[in-house]
């Protein structure tokens, strides 16, 4: 493995299809690809504080969970060989040379001073002669609060994880603005837990599958006008019919570049730094020149851009020809906000974020942009069409530059993806790469958080990205008792069927499942926010499919450490996903008692039956079961309990006993 | 229950990416000048390494009037060893640059915001900006203040004067 690595970093001689982490030194890489041990310190733990008694880690976030997403997400690269061990726990700390590879939350001096204003950092060490890397510690900024909740203001664990894990493998920092290896990310927003295609283009060129990653390769040359190398450019390859969009690096001594990226059909076009990167967001060294006096540039041309087809064999060598001169405009302030008008609109300097399957209004400003016209704006990518006639200047401004409105339409769609801003205008062009991260809209069990199906009367989370009003609103009973079907312009069908609505938020709605589908195999979920349809979804009907909120002690307490759960005594399983119980329950309306169903619990590998399984008497939709811990359950802080409800399980969960 | 759901919804919500006025309020020490000279060595835990920049002083806009300014940032190499963090400025010898220094807990002057407080002077005298945001930190607008980017390509001599202004408490913006 080692070997064949080194081979590859000699052959690449330019920059390959992601940044390289010191553009004018060693190609940073690791030589334990296929079996990374990350181990985490102990003290990461959910409701950490830091050195002044603030909340580091919030009490109600899962980190290790989150950690373990984190490494699961790179380890799923199927075209790459990298793969991370199953954490593990340690007492160790940051040490540089200790070739231990440590996840950090410890507040000293040293550790703030090094950290600065990042939010984490990954403090990579490598043997300068041929770039081996040697030990990476992830320390995390006592100043900010962590979470796996998207609590207000905190940074979402899995997605910082995710970034600087890439960092431990070697990636720099990218121009695509959508990836999990752009430099910035947004609180409460878990964007940068999921790898772009840029991302995996990074992982599967450096550390490509055994057997291959099945990539193409293409090289060339961007060259300024008079044929000078084009040094510092941004290069990249943009499958426009599914949003594909792998950036490099052009050489800065010669202007050279060379590219993996999955087959297919691209545009190719290189574009200056200076936008929303900068070199020094690039780690770029400095005192060597990066040519940034240039539009970008398009492979045949801006005007008639050519395809260019790659595919498998032989690499296939192309010359960028940029245009020079200056910028018309500045890098724009781009927006969200809702189609039925101007309010609640927000501005982003990094990329936006939508659901597939929805439409919503792009918002754009900035120096240079007024007057703008419909052949000044296309969207290449994410299935996003600009919806005709709907561009338009508002009365609003940003930094006193008017603001300009489009409704997007996004067709459905399975996987994440990117769409790119292209502004051109007059003889320049300016554009935004991956500017728009397109997501799947989830439907998942509000307890598990786990999605693959859904069963009669279980409680589900939709999430998306602006599905739902920006001030959050809650369902209530009506005059009959029915919670309501129609909260904050949101509504919920299942084949037709209004799905009362315990909470509306701008990205998440939870619904309760209509008992009526019990009779399908599958059903069709229309997700609808201020008239227009946010998400369609065909989602198998299981007879139950469990999923856990929580767990009490019978006194109420959780049974953590501090109140741990008594061999003999009993506790309450919260959740959702009971199925049909023997004793009917109707849609909207609060659980009869004994509305009970068929259930095992196993603690610690032992199985009980329950005291009582069913729905929650009074709830709606929720899910209650009563257990003894059973003797013999082993004593101990992190011990599995899991419900079984017919042929379905319940994620595991951990308590303490003693 | 029904807060319980309701809890677990998620929000947009934006950390402020450092304006103008935000980066001389927090600066300890603003000053022009050329890079002198560079050298690099572990912290005493052996730890971390750090870059060391020595700056010639040619222009105070903040702090202590001194003829050299000594800037510490993580990364380097010593002895075939080499430590990296993303995003981390880098400086080199007979560079020209403006610099926002805010003092570490460990006593080394830092860049402010993780590089947002390096501008590169052109020998045509004009600033130039080399990071933008910081390394995951979400960025917004704030209407209100004076962006970084707006300074790119501007006047070195009319940025130390809006910096100067600020300073002293006024109004940051040209008339």
């Amino acid at each position: 493995m080692t070997l064949r690595l080194l081979a590859l970093l000699c052959a690449a001689g330019a920059a390959w299809s992601y940044v390289p982490r010191d553009p004018m030194g060693a190609n940073l890489h690791r030589v334990d690809a296929s079996n990374i041990q990350f181990l985490v310190n102990q003290r990461i733990t959910a409701g950490l504080a830091n050195a002044d008694g603030r909340v580091w880690i919030t009490g109600d976030s899962d980190p290790v969970n989150a950690i373990g997403a984190a490494l699961a997400t790179w380890s799923g690269v199927t075209t790459s060989a990298v793969r991370f061990l199953a954490r593990q726990s340690t007492p160790a700390l940051n040490n540089a040379s200790d070739r231990q590879h440590v996840m950090v939350f410890s507040d000293t001096p040293d550790i703030r001073s090094v950290l600065g204003d990042a939010v984490a950092v990954t403090a990579i060490y490598y043997v300068v002669a041929d770039g081996a890397i040697t030990d990476t510690d992830i320390i995390f900024n006592p100043k900010y609060t962590f979470s796996t909740t998207f609590a207000a203001d905190t940074m979402d664990l899995q997605s910082v994880v995710t970034h600087e894990l890439g960092h431990a493998l070697g990636a720099n920092h990218t121009n695509v603005l959508g990836a999990a290896m752009f430099q910035s990310g947004l609180a409460d927003d878990n964007c940068q837990a999921s790898l772009s295609s840029d991302d995996i283009a990074f992982v599967s060129s450096l550390y490509p599958a055994i057997g291959g990653n099945g990539f193409a390769t293409v090289a060339g040359r961007a060259a300024l006008a008079g044929g000078q190398p084009l040094r510092g450019g941004m290069v990249t390859a943009l499958n426009p019919a599914n949003g594909v969009t792998v950036s490099g690096l052009t050489s800065l001594a010669d202007g050279t570049f060379r590219f993996q990226a999955p087959v297919g059909d691209y545009l190719l076009y290189v574009e200056p730094l200076g936008g929303y990167v900068w070199p020094g967001n690039l780690y770029l060294p400095a005192g060597v020149a990066v040519d940034t006096n240039f539009q970008s540039s398009f492979l045949g041309g801006n005007r008639n851009p050519a395809v260019l087809t790659l595919s498998l064999g032989p690499e296939i060598n192309v010359t960028l020809q940029a245009s020079t001169g200056s910028p018309a405009f500045r890098t724009p302030f781009i927006g969200l906000g809702r189609t039925t008008g101007s309010e609640g609109a927000t501005f982003y300097q990094g990329p936006v974020n939508l659901s597939s399957g929805q439409s919503a209004d792009l918002l754009i400003a900035g120096e240079g942009i007024d007057p703008l016209a419909d052949e000044n704006l296309q969207v290449l990518g994410g299935g996003i069409t600009l919806r005709a006639g709907t561009l338009h200047k508002t009365e609003s401004t940003v930094q006193g530059f008017p603001v300009y409105r489009v409704t997007v339409d996004i067709a459905p769609a399975t996987l994440r993806t990117l769409g790119t801003i292209v502004l051109p205008k007059g003889s320049y062009t300016v554009t935004l790469t991956g500017a728009i991260v397109v997501s799947p809209p989830q439907v998942v069990n509000a307890g598990s958080y786990l999605g693959g199906a859904v069963s009669p009367g279980e409680v589900i989370s939709f999430f998306g990205a602006r599905v739902g009003p920006s001030t959050p609103a809650y369902g209530r009973f009506d005059a009959t008792g029915v919670l309501e079907s129609n909260v904050g312009d949101v509504s919920i069908e299942f084949d037709g069927i209004p799905a009362p609505v315990f909470y509306a938020g701008q990205n998440q709605m939870n619904v309760q499942v209509p008992y009526e589908v019990a009779t399908q195999k599958s059903t069709t979920m229309v997700a609808t926010f201020g008239g227009q349809a946010r998400g369609v979804f065909t989602i198998p009907v299981k007879a139950s499919h469990p999923g856990i909120c929580a767990v009490t002690n019978a006194d109420g307490s959780l049974p953590g450490p501090q109140s741990p759960a008594a061999v003999g005594g009993s506790v309450v399983i919260w959740g959702t996903g009971a199925g049909i119980p023997a004793k009917p329950a109707k849609t909207g309306m609060p659980s009869p008692p004994n509305a009970t169903v068929q259930a095992m619990v196993t603690v610690g590998g032992i199985s009980a039956t329950p005291l009582y399984a069913g729905l929650t008497p009074g709830g709606v939709g929720l899910m209650q079961v009563n257990v003894t811990i059973p003797a013999g359950s082993p004593a101990g802080d992190r011990i599995p309990l899991q419900v079984r409800i017919g042929n379905t399980e319940s994620q595991t969960v951990y308590i303490s006993i003693r | 229950m029904l807060a319980m759901l309701g809890a677990f919804a998620c929000r947009a919500t934006i950390v402020p990416r450092l304006s103008l006025e935000e980066m001389v309020a927090r600066s300890e020490t603003i000053v022009s000048g050329q890079v002198a000279r560079i050298w690099t060595a572990w912290d005493g835990p052996h730890r971390f390494i750090w870059t060391h920049t020595e700056i010639s002083v040619s222009n105070v806009a903040k702090g202590n009037r001194s003829e050299k300014v000594v800037v510490s940032e993580p990364g380097g190499v010593v002895d075939g060893v080499g430590m990296q963090l993303a995003g981390t400025p880098r400086y080199t010898p007979g560079e020209q640059v403006m610099v926002f220094l805010e003092r570490m807990p460990n006593g080394y002057l830092r860049t402010a915001g993780m590089g947002q407080g390096k501008l590169s002077l052109s020998p045509d005298g004009r600033v130039h900006l080399t990071h933008a945001g910081a390394d995951l930190a979400g960025r917004a607008i704030a209407p209100h203040r004076t962006p970084l980017q707006s300074l790119e390509a501007a006047d070195a001599n009319q940025v130390r004067r809006r910096v100067a202004r600020l300073v002293s408490g006024a109004s940051g913006r040209d008339r």
